[in-house]
C-alpha cells in the first residue's frame, strides 16, 4: 500500500474528525457570543406545521429563488438534489441502507439504481457545479462580491466530484474491498474496487472538503436551516399578530 | 471615528446570535442584487446586499473572528467609511430577504450595523445633522415643536380635539404634520374619525417624533427617550387605540416601542388601513359609488413586507374602486419607492431615481392614481412624478376614502 493510501485511509480520518468537530465548536461558540434575542422573536404565532411547510418550500424547493429567477432556480435545484442523491448513494457503502431493500422493484431495476443511475447523477452534479463556477467567473455582479473562499469551495467540490466519478468509472470488476477509516465507526464496504490512485485522491479531497466546512461559507449547510427557520418564524409572527388583532377586535 | 480595537469589538457585540448566524449563512450568490433598489440604480458591488454582508463580515472577523485572537489585524478607517457609505445608502426595504434562498433578514442586520457604526462615530455627517435636529426640535425637519399642529390651520380642520381622555389617539407623525403635501392625509384621517363619530384626540405639541429616524441611524438610546416620552403622554390619555397613517410610525410604535421600554404599552397600535377595513367588515361604510379611475396601490415596505399588512389595503380598494389593478412587483415583493432608510438625507438624488422607476411601473398599468399608506412614500412618489413630468396623481388611501365619502 502506498504512503498516500495509508495516510488518507488510516490517519487522515482522525485528523478530519478532530478538525471538523473543533471547527463546529468554534463556529457555534462564535454565534453564541452574540446578544440574546428577545423571546418574542423566537415565538411562532402560527402552528408549527406552517413553519415546517414554509421551511420545506424554501429550503428544499428554493421557493424564494423560483419566484424570481427560474434558470438559476433550476441550476441550484439540480446542484443540491444531485449532491443529496450522491450522498445518499454513498450511505450504501457505509451500510446505512442496502440494495436488497429495493428488490421488490426487480433485479434489473436494482442494478440500474446501483450501477448506472449513480453515474448519471454524477454527471449532473459535475455539470451543475461547473455551471455555478462559470457563473461566478463570468457574471460581473457575482464576481464583484466573491471571496477566494467562494472559488476554493467550488473547486474543491469539482475535485471531489471528478475523482468520485473516476472512482466509479474505474471500478469495473467485482472485487470487494473494506476500509476501516475509523474502526467500529466509519467502515466503507464496496463491491468493485476502483483504481487506487483515484480512490485515494477522492478520499483526500473529500476529507479536505469536510475539514473546510466549518471555516467557510459551506457552514450554510447547517446555518441555512436555522436562517430559513427564522425567516419562516418572522413571517408567521407578522401574519400572526395581524390575526391576533382581528380576533381581539371581534371579542 | 473611534476605531480602537476594544471599541470596535464592543460595538459589534450588539449583533444577536441569530444575526451572526445569518451573516455567516450568506453564500454570496448575488441573487439579491436585482431586487435591491439602490444597486439597481448605482450598480456598485458593495451595494449588493450580499456585497454589504461580505464587507461587514470581513471587518467583523478582523475584530471578533477566530483568527483575530491570534493575529490582531488592523481595522482601517477606510474600510469602516466604505461600509458606512454602503450601509447608510440602503432604504431598509427588506426586499433582499425575499430574494434570498435562506431568507436572510438583511434589513434587521443593517439596523444593528448602523447602531455599531453610530457608536464608532462613523455615521455620515448629513445623518448626524438629522440627529441634531431631532434632539433639538423632536422632529427630523428642524421645525419648532410649537408648530407641530399648525397644519390644522393650513387645511382648515374645524374639529381638532385635544382631550385628556379618549378611545383613540391619532398619532399624526412628523412627515404628515410638517410636510405640506402630506397635511391632507392628516385632514382626511381627522374627518374620517369625525365622520364615524369616534371619541378621539390628538397629542398636539406633546407628540414627539416616533423615533424611527433615530433607530434607522443607529441611536437607540435617544430613540428610547422619545419612546418613553410618547408612551407616557399616550398612556396619560387612557386610550385603547393609537391610530397612525404612517407606515414608519406604525412599525416603530407597534414593534419597536415594546423592545425599547421592556414592556407592552397599555394600548393597541393600528394603522388607518386596519381602521378602515374594520369599517368595511362591519358594514358601516356607506359608499354610494365607486371610483372610475384606474388605481394602483404601492405597498409601503414598512407596512407590507416588514409588518404583514398586505390584504387590508386591497380589500379597502376593492370596496372603493371599480378599476383597481396591481402594480408590477407588489405585496411581499413590493419594489421600494426610495423613501425609506434615511436615503433622503444620505442621497436624495438616488431616492428620486428609485421613485422614477416605480412611477414608470405604475404608468405601465395605465393607472391614473397611485395610492399608498405612508406619507414618506407619497412624498417620494410625488418627487418621482415631478422628475418624470408624469401626470399620474399620488394620493394616500385615507385621502381616497375621504374623497369617496364626500368628506374632501
Amino acid at each position: 500500500m502506498s504512503m498516500l493510501s495509508t495516510f488518507v485511509r488510516y490517519q487522515l480520518p482522525y485528523i478530519t474528525l478532530t478538525v471538523l468537530t473543533l471547527g463546529f465548536i468554534f463556529r457555534i461558540q462564535k454565534w453564541l457570543r452574540g446578544k440574546k434575542e428577545e423571546k418574542e422573536y423566537l415565538k411562532s404565532y402560527k402552528p408549527i406545521k406552517y413553519i415546517i411547510k414554509d421551511l420545506f418550500l424554501n429550503l428544499v424547493l428554493f421557493k424564494n429563488v423560483f419566484k424570481k429567477r427560474k434558470i438559476m432556480w433550476f441550476l441550484i435545484l439540480l446542484f443540491h438534489f444531485s449532491a443529496a442523491a450522491v450522498l445518499f448513494g454513498h450511505l450504501r457503502g457505509f451500510n446505512v441502507w442496502s440494495a436488497d431493500w429495493f428488490l421488490f422493484l426487480g433485479e434489473e431495476n436494482v442494478e440500474f439504481l446501483v450501477e448506472k443511475l449513480p453515474v448519471y447523477i454524477g454527471w449532473l452534479f459535475t455539470f451543475s457545479t461547473l455551471a455555478l463556477l462559470l457563473r461566478r467567473v463570468i457574471s460581473k455582479d457575482v464576481r464583484s462580491i466573491s471571496w477566494l473562499d467562494d472559488y476554493f469551495t467550488i473547486i474543491m467540490v469539482i475535485l471531489v466530484v471528478f475523482t468520485g466519478m473516476m472512482t466509479r468509472l474505474t471500478a469495473t470488476a467485482y472485487q470487494p474491498l473494506k476500509i476501516e477509516f475509523i474502526p467500529g465507526i466509519l467502515i466503507l464496504s464496496i463491491e468493485k474496487k476502483p483504481v487506487d490512485i483515484w480512490m485515494d485522491l477522492h478520499f483526500l479531497f473529500t476529507q479536505i472538503f469536510f475539514m473546510y466546512i466549518p471555516f467557510s461559507k459551506l457552514i450554510h449547510i447547517v446555518s441555512g436551516i436555522l436562517t430559513s427557520a427564522f425567516y419562516s418564524l418572522n413571517k408567521s409572527r407578522l401574519e400572526g399578530s395581524r390575526i391576533e388583532f382581528e380576533k381581539r377586535k371581534r371579542s | 471615528m473611534n476605531l480602537k480595537r476594544e471599541n470596535v469589538v464592543e460595538a459589534f457585540s450588539n449583533l444577536t446570535r441569530i444575526q451572526l448566524i445569518q451573516l455567516e449563512t450568506c453564500a454570496r450568490c448575488s441573487l439579491c442584487s436585482n431586487e435591491c433598489p439602490t444597486w439597481s440604480e448605482l450598480r456598485k458591488p458593495i451595494l449588493i446586499p450580499g456585497g454589504k454582508m461580505a464587507a461587514f463580515l470581513k471587518i467583523y472577523n478582523k475584530a471578533k473572528g477566530l483568527l483575530s485572537k491570534i493575529f490582531r489585524r488592523e481595522i482601517k478607517e477606510d474600510e469602516i467609511k466604505q461600509l458606512a457609505n454602503a450601509v447608510y445608502i440602503c432604504t431598509l426595504c427588506g426586499r433582499c430577504m425575499e430574494a434570498c434562498p435562506f431568507g436572510i433578514q438583511d434589513e434587521n442586520i443593517w439596523r444593528s450595523v448602523r447602531e455599531a457604526l453610530h457608536s464608532l462615530e462613523a455615521t455620515p455627517n448629513n445623518i448626524l445633522e438629522l440627529e441634531k435636529m431631532l434632539e433639538k426640535t423632536y422632529n427630523p425637519y428642524g421645525m419648532e415643536p410649537e408648530t407641530r399642529m399648525d397644519w390644522v390651520d393650513y387645511v382648515d380642520l374645524e374639529e381638532a380635539p385635544m382631550k385628556e381622555k379618549a378611545d383613540i389617539l391619532y398619532f399624526v407623525g412628523c412627515t404628515t404634520s410638517f410636510k405640506a403635501i402630506n397635511q391632507e392625509i392628516a385632514y382626511s384621517v381627522s374627518v374620517l374619525l369625525n365622520h364615524f363619530h369616534e371619541n378621539w384626540t390628538f397629542m398636539g405639541e406633546q407628540e414627539w417624533c416616533c423615533g424611527s429616524p433615530l433607530l434607522m441611524m443607529g441611536n437607540k438610546e435617544q430613540a428610547r427617550k422619545f419612546a418613553e416620552h410618547n408612551i407616557k403622554e399616550i398612556e396619560k390619555r387612557n386610550v385603547k387605540f393609537v391610530l397612525t397613517s404612517c407606515a414608519g410610525c406604525y412599525r416603530t410604535l407597534k414593534s419597536e416601542y415594546p423592545k425599547l421600554i421592556g414592556r407592552r404599552p397599555k394600548y393597541e397600535v393600528i394603522h388607518v388601513i386596519q381602521y378602515l377595513k374594520d369599517k368595511i367588515d362591519k358594514g358601516t361604510l356607506n359608499l354610494e359609488t365607486k371610483m372610475d379611475e384606474i388605481v394602483v396601490y404601492h405597498d409601503p415596505c414598512e407596512l407590507s413586507r416588514l409588518s404583514g399588512l398586505i390584504k387590508e389595503p386591497r380589500e379597502i380598494l376593492s370596496a372603493i374602486c371599480k378599476n383597481y389593478v396591481e402594480i408590477p412587483e407588489h405585496g411581499r415583493d413590493a419594489r421600494c419607492c426610495g423613501g425609506g432608510g434615511l436615503l433622503s438625507a444620505s442621497d436624495n438624488s438616488l431616492r428620486t431615481k428609485i421613485s422614477v422607476r416605480r412611477i414608470k411601473q405604475a404608468e405601465s398599468t395605465g393607472a391614473k392614481i397611485i395610492t399608498s399608506a405612508c406619507p414618506s412614500c407619497k412624498m417620494t412618489l410625488i418627487d418621482g412624478t415631478k422628475e418624470l413630468k408624469s401626470k399620474i396623481e399620488i394620493l394616500d388611501i385615507a385621502e381616497l376614502m375621504a374623497k369617496q365619502l364626500n368628506l374632501l
